[in-house]
């Protein structure tokens, strides 16, 4: 799934203490989801921080700031950058640092990273309301109630 | 990367985003994200194959494997 220089740039996002989020349906995935999926969507405080570029350049990437002037969000690029994806603007969430503090951490290989827990991944993908965001909300929603109620499925 | 490869890159991120912008404001019901990422999974391919698959609201099949 990722490539030995992705996993190292989580780690160096980790060494330089950049607070980042996986958002979307890796999150989910990650949380027992039976669903694939390929990118993970990484949400940052702040994609103008110029740590983000050292880290990625660190492990052989580079990490491009926003681009207004053509819409072009950030953007994680390399040979071997290939899985990671940078969010830029999530609808149905709170501020960062909110769902920073309510985030779960989970190890992703060998990895502790932040997790947008279930019920927030399935408020984000509410307000989206795009068709293939709606159409995994009954499966989203199922694993949750099957969390809460202790898992007897062990989804 | 070199700062030549890092050019090249954001040359070609400039270059695929100004065309699905393009593509987007002919066709306000394309997902931009979706698009963008059909291209760069599938290598190079012509932004017209996937204008062309997406009026038809055929699945994009990948040219390497054949599945969808």
């Amino acid at each position: 799934m990722l490539t030995e220089k992705e996993i190292l740039f989580l780690k160096e996002l980790n060494v330089k203490n950049i607070p980042f989020l996986i958002v979307g349906m890796m999150a989910a995935v990650l949380q027992d989801v039976p669903l694939t999926t390929q990118d993970i969507d990484l949400w940052f405080e702040n994609t103008d921080d110029p740590r983000l570029n050292e880290a990625a350049q660190r492990c052989g990437g580079v990490f491009l700031p926003v681009n207004l002037m053509f819409q072009i969000p950030p953007l994680l690029g390399g040979d071997d950058f290939q899985n990671l994806d940078v969010v830029y603007g999530i609808q149905g969430l709170n501020s960062f640092q909110d769902e920073y503090e309510n985030a779960l951490t989970i190890e992703l290989a060998g990895v502790p990273v932040k997790v947008l827990p279930l019920e927030r991944i399935i408020a984000s993908k509410m307000a989206t309301g795009r068709k293939k965001d709606k159409a995994v909300l009954p499966l989203l929603n199922t694993v949750l109630l099957d969390k809460k109620s202790g898992g007897k499925d062990g989804a | 990367m070199t700062p030549d490869e890092i050019n090249r890159f954001r040359e070609k991120m400039t270059d695929l985003y100004r065309r699905a912008n393009d593509f987007c404001a002919r066709h306000p019901e394309a997902d931009r994200n979706v698009l963008i990422q059909s291209w760069r999974m599938r290598d190079q391919t012509p932004l017209q194959k996937v204008e062309f698959a997406l009026l038809r609201g055929k699945t994009l099949k990948s040219k390497n494997t054949g599945k969808c």
